[in-house]
């Protein structure tokens, strides 16, 4: 009787265990459980984060950027996005853009030319909204399958929202191959 | 679960005092755990110090009022040439008395941030990019920035910030985040 009695105590502890780790398993990593709160809108419309607002007013895509008087071609393409973003009711800045196509993988916008309106260095004032061109270099084959992703923490965006705006450009492979321009941010009324 | 034990007492008596005492241990563990949380909390919503009847607030070590909150309209770019500001947004000047201890050394000045509210809750911050070409003071309560000497301790921090026209402004509120991130000192208009 002793024994069954310490073999069933035994056989409690292992299923505990068991259970704690199906447990464990089963629940989300915590980086999915602190995800964003994505805030969905399309090209043309206003999409309202927590701290800002962001347009995509037109969207494009080409072979090679005209910088000046340099060239900055890509293995893939770029796409240029003309956003109007402003601060809600702070100062804000938009410190976090991105574009993921369908297989979940994410591009940041380009290093290799300034871009202040979606780098944190422009600081919005609420009322006063900016105009600007961002650049961000793709594959040729995700660019039919991009989504904008704009958010104000450039190190860390859980738990904070962030905008998702499906991009509208249907095929890379029909992109333009003259270089484009990059408008620079300028404020607008 | 054992039986009684050589006292005659059963499981619910043998315990009773430690279930007893779970409940302060668990309210305790709950406090400690939410303090953190309820300073980070504040740090987010930082309670407003309201200054006495005659205007001045006693904060930080420093006295100080609101001299002077109005539009700007003669700012200078440099070479003393006008400051043109676009037709949609208005200039602010706000102008801080301040005494503080006359024994303090210029370096030893205790940093504020100045911002203003409108009237339908927006905050703005000093040192716009909209007025990076204007030629104004660090509003930042630092003597050495006075555009009077400092005397007796006692001297002027000025600040300038932009609104959309038509904006009506509410407060000045201003943050000593060196000393004290859950409270801000506010002036209202």
């Amino acid at each position: 009787m002793k024994l069954l009695r310490r073999l069933g105590s035994a056989l409690f502890v292992l299923a505990a265990l068991a259970t704690a780790q199906a447990v464990q398993t089963a629940e989300p990593t915590l980086n999915h459980a602190r995800r964003p709160f994505p805030v969905i809108g399309e090209v043309g419309e206003d999409v309202a984060a927590r701290t800002f607002t962001a347009r995509v007013q037109q969207v494009r895509c080409a072979a090679a950027l005209k910088i000046g008087e340099h060239v900055l071609d890509t293995q893939g393409v770029w796409i240029v996005a003309k956003l109007r973003v402003g601060a809600r009711s702070e100062p804000t800045s938009i410190a976090y853009a991105a574009a993921r196509d369908s297989a979940d993988r994410v591009y940041q916008t380009t290093d290799r030319i300034s871009l202040d309106l979606v780098t944190g260095g422009l600081t919005m004032q609420p009322g006063l909204p900016y105009e600007g061109e961002i650049a961000i270099e793709v594959p040729t084959a995700s660019a039919g399958s991009l989504t904008l992703l704009l958010a104000d923490n450039s190190f860390d965006q859980r738990l904070d929202s962030m905008t998702e705006i499906r991009l509208s450009i249907s095929d890379g492979s029909a992109c333009s191959a003259e270089p484009t321009t990059v408008l620079l941010p300028k404020a607008v009324s | 679960m054992r039986g009684p034990d050589s006292l005659g007492r059963g499981w619910w008596r043998r315990n009773g005092w430690g279930l007893v005492a779970l409940l302060p241990a668990l309210a305790l563990m709950l406090g400690a755990a939410g303090y953190s949380d309820l300073e980070f909390w504040q740090r987010g919503r930082p309670e407003a110090v309201l200054p006495a009847a005659d205007g001045t607030a006693d904060f930080a070590g420093l006295r100080m009022r609101v001299a002077e909150l109005a539009p700007a309209t003669d700012l200078k770019r440099s070479g003393d040439r006008p400051f043109v500001l676009p037709d949609n947004m208005t200039a602010w000047r706000v102008v801080l008395d301040v005494e503080g201890p006359t024994d303090l050394e210029p370096d030893q000045v205790i940093y504020c941030a100045i911002s203003i509210e409108d009237t339908a809750g927006n905050r703005y911050n000093d040192e716009p990019r909209e007025l990076s070409s204007a030629r104004t003071p660090l509003g930042n309560c630092n003597p050495e920035n006075s555009p009077v000497p400092a005397g007796s301790g006692r001297y002027q921090t000025v600040a300038h910030f932009v609104t959309p026209r038509g904006v009506e402004i509410a407060a000045v509120r201003v943050f000593f985040g060196g000393v004290d991130q859950t409270r801000y000192v506010r002036f209202d208009r």
